[in-house]
C-alpha cells in the first residue's frame, strides 16, 4: 500500500515537475524571440513606435500586437529584418509614427543651459551628464539622437546635430543610382 | 635575372599604356603656390583636430594637425570647409596657408638607425606625417609598427605600378635611380634584413636599366624582381602571393603574415624623414583619357588641382587638347581605380597618384548577367564576381560576405570583361561601405540596447524602492493611525466606564 501511495508520488512529481519545466520553457522561447527582434531595432529609444522604448515595441511584436513598420529611425532596413525573421511580407513605413532621418546627436549649448537637470530623466541611454546649477553635456558617443531631451529644457538650448560630418557619413552609392542620376 | 621564382596570379588582365604611348618621364616642378589647402581629415575619413589656430606662422615641415605638415612656410589664414580630393565631393575642415614665399624649413635632425631604438624612428615618421604615396595613403608608421613584430620579416618595395596611366613611380626610378637605391638600402638596413625585394612590372625597362646600371656601392642586397605585365599584380595580396606564394586569407594584411610592402616613392619619403628633411610633395602623372600622352609634375601637398592641371595644359598640347574636350571634370586616379572629381579648388594630396583629363567614354548600358563566368576568370583573387554581384545588387550584404567580398581589390577587371556590361566594381564599392556602415551601426545599436537596459533597470529599481517606501511609510502610518484609535477607544471605554457619564 505504502509502495503504491509512493508510486503515485512519485508520478505527481515527474508531471508536475516536466510542466514546470515546459512553462519555463515556453517562455524562454518567447523572450528569445523578443530579443531577435529587438536585435532587429535600432535601439534609438525614441518611442515612436508608440512603445516606450525599442523592447517595449519587440514584445508587441512577439505577441502580435504592433505591426513591423512602426520604428522611423530603423526605416526599410529594420522592416526588410523584421520581415525576414518572421516570415511576413514587406511593408512600407507608416508615415503616422515619423519619417527615417539620418544619424544625429544632441549638443547642448553649454552656454545658455541654466542647469536645471529637466533632460536627464527624459535621456534612455544617460547621455547626459551634469549635476544641478551645473552646465550638461551630451556624451557624443552615447546619444542615439531620440530627441526626448528636446522639449522638456525650457531654455531650447539643447539642438540635433548630424552624427558624422558629410565626408564621414558619405557611402559609394548603388550604381542604379548612378544611372538614375545621370539619366 | 630575377632571382626567385614568381608564382603565377590566378587572374588578372594584360592591360600596359597603348604602344606609341608618350610618357614624358621627366619630372616638372611646380613653382611655390600662393596658398596650400590641408584637409583635416585622414584617409579613414576620421576628422582631424589641429595643433595650430588661425593667424599662427609655420615653418615647412611643422606638424599642424596629426599626420598633417605645412609644405612651406607661411602664415595660417583660417580654417574653413573646402572640398577634397574624395569620391564624396564633400567639403571637409581645411587649414588654408598662405606662402610667404621665404620656403624655410623646420630643422630635424638626422637619425642614425644604429643608435636609436624603433619607436623613434616610427615618431619620426608619425610627425613628418609619412603616408603611403602607392594610392590608398595609409599611415606609414603604424604598418611598419604592425610588421616589425614579426620574426621572419620580408621586404617588398612596390614598384610594380600596374595601372595603365599611373607612371609617377616609373618616373622616379628613371630620374634618380641612385637615390632609390640608397633609400631601399637604408630601410633594409634598418630593419636589420638581409635583402629586400623590388618589384617591377617587366615592360619599365627604362627604369630597370637606370637601376641595374647604378654603380653605387652594396646593392646586392636589393633584388630587382622582374613582373609580367599584368594587372593588378601591384595590389598588395597579389603582389604577395606573386613573390612570396602566400596567399593572404580575406581581411588579412600583409603585415600579418610577417611581409611589409612599401610604395617605393614611400620609401625615399620615408628616407628623407630620417634625414631630417620633410617629404612634402609627390609626384603626379597627368595624362590624356587616351593615355596616349603623360607627363610626371613633382607637386607639394595641399596644391590646388587647378593648378596642376593649368601647368600640364601649358607645357603639353596633347593634354591642352584633351582639357578642351572636357573643362568640367577630370578622374582623380587611374582609369580603373580613380574617381571623377568637378572640385578642382581640392587640394592634391598623397594618395592622387594621377590625374586623367578629357571626355570619358560613357558607359554602355547593363543588361542581365548571361553567367558567362568569364569575370570569376579574370578576377586576381579568385572570387566568383556573379555571385558577389547578385548579392549586392540584391542587398543580400550576409550572401555578399560569404563569397568574400572582403577580399575584393575593387580592382576592375571583372568590369572589364563583362559581356553584359554590368558595373561590377561600383557594385561591390557600394556592398563594401554598406557593409561598413551596418557594423558600426550594430556595435552602435549594441552599446545603446545595453545603456538602455541599464537605465531602465534603475529605473524599475528606484520605482520599486520608492514602491517599498511608500508602502512602509503607509503601513507606519497605519500603526499609527490604528495606536491613534486604540488609544481613542480605550479613552472612550473608560470614558463611557465613569460613572454618571452614561446618563
Ligand atoms: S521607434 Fe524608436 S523606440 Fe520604437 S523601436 Fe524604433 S527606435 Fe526603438
Ligand atoms: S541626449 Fe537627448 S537625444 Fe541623445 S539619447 Fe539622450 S535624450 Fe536622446
Ligand atoms: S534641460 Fe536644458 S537648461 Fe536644463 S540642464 Fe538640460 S540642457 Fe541645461
Ligand atoms: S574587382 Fe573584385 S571581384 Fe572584380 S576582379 Fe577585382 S578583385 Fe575580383
Ligand atoms: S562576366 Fe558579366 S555576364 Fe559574365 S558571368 Fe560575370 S557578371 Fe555575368
Amino acid at each position: 500500500m505504502a509502495l503504491l501511495w509512493l508510486l503515485i508520488f512519485a508520478g505527481l512529481c515527474y508531471f508536475i515537475g516536466t510542466g514546470l519545466a515546459r512553462l519555463g520553457n515556453t517562455k524562454n522561447h518567447e523572450d528569445i524571440l523578443v530579443d531577435r527582434i529587438n536585435d532587429c531595432l535600432p535601439q534609438t529609444q525614441c518611442a515612436q513606435c508608440d512603445y516606450p522604448g525599442c523592447r517595449p515595441y519587440a514584445e508587441a511584436i512577439a505577441k502580435g500586437e504592433a505591426g513591423i513598420n512602426q520604428c522611423p529611425p530603423g526605416g526599410d532596413n529594420t522592416i526588410k529584418a523584421l520581415s525576414e525573421l518572421l516570415g511576413v511580407e514587406v511593408i512600407a513605413l507608416n508615415a503616422a509614427h515619423g519619417e527615417t532621418k539620418s544619424a544625429q546627436v544632441a549638443l547642448i549649448d553649454e552656454a545658455a543651459c541654466i542647469g536645471c537637470t529637466l533632460c536627464i530623466p527624459p535621456c534612455p541611454v544617460d547621455a547626459i551628464v551634469g549635476s544641478g546649477k551645473q552646465m550638461h553635456t551630451v556624451i557624443a558617443e552615447d546619444c542615439t539622437g531620440c530627441e526626448l531631451c528636446i522639449a522638456p529644457c525650457p531654455v531650447d538650448c539643447i539642438e540635433l546635430v548630424p552624427a558624422k560630418p558629410a565626408a564621414t557619413a558619405w557611402q559609394h552609392p548603388a550604381p542604379r543610382q548612378l544611372t538614375q542620376h545621370q539619366s | 635575372m630575377s632571382s626567385s621564382a614568381i608564382h603565377a596570379l590566378p587572374g588578372g588582365l594584360a592591360l600596359s599604356a597603348p604602344m606609341d604611348a608618350h610618357i614624358d618621364a621627366t619630372i616638372h616642378e611646380l613653382d611655390l603656390q600662393p596658398s596650400y589647402y590641408l584637409p583635416l581629415i585622414n584617409y579613414s575619413r576620421t576628422v582631424l583636430h589641429p595643433e595650430v589656430k588661425s593667424g599662427d606662422c609655420v615653418l615647412g615641415g611643422e606638424q599642424l594637425a596629426p599626420g598633417v605638415v605645412a609644405p612651406t612656410s607661411g602664415t595660417l589664414t583660417e580654417i574653413r570647409q573646402h572640398p577634397w580630393p574624395h569620391p564624396s565631393h564633400t567639403q571637409v575642415p581645411t587649414l588654408v596657408l598662405e606662402s610667404d614665399g621665404r620656403d624655410e624649413f623646420q630643422q630635424f635632425t638626422v637619425i642614425d638607425h644604429t643608435q636609436v631604438g624603433v619607436e623613434e624612428i616610427l615618431n619620426r615618421l608619425e610627425n613628418s606625417a609619412i603616408h603611403g604615396l602607392g594610392g590608398a595613403a595609409f599611415n606609414t608608421a603604424n604598418k611598419i609598427r604592425r610588421a616589425y613584430e614579426h620574426k621572419n620579416l620580408t621586404l617588398i618595395i612596390n614598384a610594380v605600378e600596374c595601372e595603365p596611366g599611373i607612371n609617377c613611380d616609373d618616373a622616379l626610378m628613371q630620374q634618380h635611380p641612385s637615390e632609390v637605391l640608397q633609400a631601399c638600402n637604408a630601410i633594409r638596413q634598418w630593419l636589420r634584413l638581409p635583402s629586400a625585394v623590388l618589384a617591377i612590372e617587366n615592360d619599365k625597362q627604362t627604369a630597370i636599366t637606370a637601376l641595374r646600371d647604378d654603380q653605387t656601392p652594396d646593392l646586392t642586397s636589393i633584388k630587382i624582381t622582374e613582373l609580367p605585365t599584368i594587372y593588378p599584380s601591384g595590389a598588395e595580396s597579389p603582389l604577395v602571393q606573386r613573390l612570396t606564394g602566400i596567399k593572404l586569407q580575406p581581411g588579412e594584411r600583409a603585415t600579418d603574415a610577417g611581409v611589409l610592402c612599401l610604395n617605393v616613392a614611400t620609401v625615399l619619403s620615408i628616407h628623407d624623414a630620417l634625414m631630417g628633411q620633410a617629404a612634402v610633395d609627390r609626384i603626379v602623372s597627368i595624362s590624356t583619357q587616351s593615355l596616349q600622352h603623360s607627363m610626371n609634375l613633382r607637386v607639394r601637398f595641399g596644391t590646388p588641382l587647378k593648378a596642376v592641371i593649368e601647368f600640364a595644359r601649358e607645357h603639353n598640347t596633347a593634354i591642352e587638347a584633351a582639357w578642351r574636350s572636357n573643362t568640367q571634370t577630370i578622374r582623380i586616379g587611374g582609369p580603373l581605380s580613380g574617381f571623377a572629381m568637378d572640385m578642382l579648388n581640392a587640394p592634391v594630396l598623397a594618395s592622387t597618384n594621377a590625374l586623367i583629363v578629357g571626355k570619358e567614354h560613357p558607359l554602355n548600358e547593363a543588361t542581365a548577367c548571361i553567367r558567362c563566368s568569364e569575370c570569376a576568370t579574370v578576377c586576381p583573387v579568385n572570387l566568383l564576381p556573379q555571385e558577389l554581384y547578385a548579392a549586392a545588387a540584391s542587398e543580400q550584404l550576409d550572401t555578399a560576405a560569404r563569397y568574400s567580398l572582403d577580399a575584393c581589390l575593387l580592382c576592375g577587371c571583372c568590369d572589364l570583361v563583362c559581356p553584359a556590361s554590368i558595373p561590377l566594381t561600383p557594385w561591390f564599392r557600394f556592398a563594401k561601405d554598406a557593409t561598413r556602415q551596418k557594423q558600426q551601426s550594430d556595435a552602435a545599436a549594441e552599446v545603446a540596447r545595453l545603456l538602455s537596459e541599464k537605465h531602465s533597470n534603475r529605473v524599475q529599481r528606484r520605482a520599486i524602492e520608492k514602491e517599498q517606501q511608500e508602502a512602509a511609510r503607509r503601513a507606519a502610518a497605519a500603526q499609527r493611525q490604528n495606536s491613534a484609535q486604540d488609544i481613542k477607544a480605550a479613552l472612550t471605554r473608560v470614558k463611557n466606564k465613569r460613572p454618571g457619564s452614561g446618563s
